[in-house]
């Protein structure tokens, strides 16, 4: 089976885009889905994911790349998010539920007016098989990117992430690195729309952050780690779905939920084992 | 020298936090800063940092102190860290050299040794790898005081830097906090614990929205002002 997932790589170019973009949207998520978890923000990464289902209609109905589109409503979500919760008493749990159902909601309508309904199906839960040449290479320049912006900035996102408080005593602008992790955020979501689909982008971010922060002790090891772990479980959720001929978003989440069980039991931070012989 | 110049702060345009305070710190000293819960001792600090909205004036030898922010080494109270956060002891020390490290720079082999040093003058050496989710309230309060010292600012401002802290700990960071001053620094310390003041400062601050007193410790600590700033109902004992 894997010589015949491995002769398919050699044979099929849809089959090597679909490989890289994987990897690459695996990559992305797992880096920047560490400054979500760290930061609180897995809510809110979710409802960027689903916010961006209406841009992806726009695009198609002004054919138009569906990146455009699908980045202007995620930036656009995040700012409504981020405006009621200053501007109010709401929490911002509320703020995001409210704002990223209708989104959701108005992007079901448009997609259904722009009649691509057949694609629906693909935006919400992926279609990593049929990514396009264009696609493949708009993912790899958007993410590099994204790693570049989060290299640079690796020490404003350090300390605004973990002391807030030491950050706005400096002087730093912490408002200004929320919306660039938003920004990020939306970029990357996007980015994994193709891979996991909307509904699933969540699931991405977060499963491989969440399973580094249970092995590592430092922020840099946490982002490498989550980084590969990211990729692997694209490269064998693509696998599996390639092979049996199942979605492949769904095998790509499942395999990295199942890498994260059983690192929550193995994990030395968990000590989860150790605790139960010990009783 | 600090100079708070009519400084006023007002949340949400209903609470008035502080109201017209005019105080002048001069340093190299330890001020105290004491008043009952809600009195505005964070705030006070929060002024001076900008970090709220303040009306009047902070000044930093003449400087506007919003301006001349990396003059100041600031320690939250309870600060709201996240103590799961993924960093070890050493980079959570090592964060203080950042105020001076532009976009770009790594910290350089001398800011490793502050860190270093700093660690052991707060007695952590041993637990610099560690996570600092495996220290204790107590040590942990000694890494933000590290942090401080990497910081290697002339003022520094600190939130009740005791609390949840044991004695030794305690006694531990007042004398790295007097050895502080006695190399020039300006220190200015939200303290609530009344029975331990004297030894600790050389000047206090008694605050209840507006400042009730100001001056050397037994000046302040009047009958007539504890009532003025707790109340009628406070009940001092003062040791011998
Ligand atoms: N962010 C805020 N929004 C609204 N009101 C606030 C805010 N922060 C403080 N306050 C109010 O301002 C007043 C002064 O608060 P502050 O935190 O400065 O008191 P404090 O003297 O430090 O008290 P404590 O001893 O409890 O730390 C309080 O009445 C408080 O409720
Ligand atoms: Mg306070």
């Amino acid at each position: 089976m894997l010589a015949e997932f491995i002769h398919g790589l050699q044979t099929f170019h849809f089959l090597q885009n679909a490989l890289i973009t994987a990897v690459v949207v695996g990559i992305v998520s797992g880096v920047v889905g560490c400054f979500i978890i760290l930061r609180g923000m897995s809510l809110m990464g979710d409802a960027i994911s689903h916010a961006v289902l209406p841009g992806v209609a726009v695009a198609y109905i002004l054919n138009i790349n569906f990146f455009v589109g699908a980045t202007i409503f995620g930036i656009m979500a995040s700012v409504i998010i981020t405006y009621i919760k200053e501007n109010s008493l709401i929490k911002s749990d509320t703020a995001i539920g409210i704002t990223f159902s209708s989104f959701l909601a108005l992007g079901v309508i448009l997609i259904g007016l722009a009649r691509t309904s057949t694609d629906l199906f693909h935006i919400l839960f992926g279609n990593i098989l049929a990514v396009q040449d264009i696609d493949k290479w708009i993912t790899i320049v958007v993410s590099l990117i994204v790693l570049l912006v989060i290299i640079l900035y690796f020490k404003e996102l350090l300390l605004t992430s973990f002391d807030p408080q030491m950050a706005k005593a400096l002087g730093m602008r912490v408002n200004f690195y929320h919306y660039m992790l938003m920004m990020l955020l939306t970029l990357v979501a996007v980015t994994a729309m193709q891979s996991v689909g909307t509904i699933l982008i969540v699931a991405l971010l977060i499963t491989p952050a969440a399973t580094a922060y249970l092995f590592t002790k430092t922020l840099k090891a946490m982002i490498f780690l989550a980084a590969g772990i990211g990729a692997a479980v694209s490269v064998v959720g693509l696998f599996i779905g390639y092979s049996y001929n199942i979605a492949v978003g769904s095998s790509i989440v499942i395999t990295a939920a199942i890498v994260f069980l059983i690192s929550f039991f193995i994990s030395p931070k968990q000590r989860y084992l150790k605790r139960k012989v010990r009783k | 020298m600090i100079e708070f110049q009519k400084v006023g702060v007002v949340y949400n345009n209903e609470v008035e936090a502080l109201k017209n305070i005019d105080l002048v710190i001069k340093g190299p000293t330890i001020t105290g800063i004491i008043g009952p819960n809600g009195s505005g001792k964070s705030t006070l600090l929060k002024a001076a940092l900008g970090v709220v909205r303040a009306s009047g004036k902070v000044m930093l030898d003449g400087i506007q102190a919003n301006k001349a922010l990396k003059r100041i080494a600031y320690v939250a109270q309870k600060s709201s860290i996240d103590l799961s956060f993924p960093i070890t002891v050493r980079e959570c020390v090592a964060l203080g050299t950042l105020p001076s490290l532009g976009l770009f720079k790594r910290i350089t082999r001398e800011e490793w040794e502050s860190v270093d040093k700093a660690l052991e003058i707060v007695g952590l050496s041993e637990q610099s790898q560690r996570q600092i989710s495996a220290l204790s309230g107590g040590q942990f309060q000694r890494v933000l005081i590290a942090r401080c010292l990497v910081q290697n600012a002339e003022y520094l401002f600190l939130d009740e830097p005791f609390v949840g802290v044991d004695m030794v700990s305690e006694d531990i960071i007042i004398k790295i906090l007097k050895d502080l001053k006695s190399k020039g620094k300006t220190i200015l310390i939200v303290h609530h614990d009344l029975n331990k003041v004297e030894g600790y400062f050389d000047q206090v601050v008694m605050l209840n929205r507006e400042i009730i007193a100001a001056g050397k410790t037994a000046q302040v600590f009047t009958v007539p002002n504890l009532k003025r700033a707790y109340g009628e109902n406070i009940l001092v004992e003062r040791g011998e």
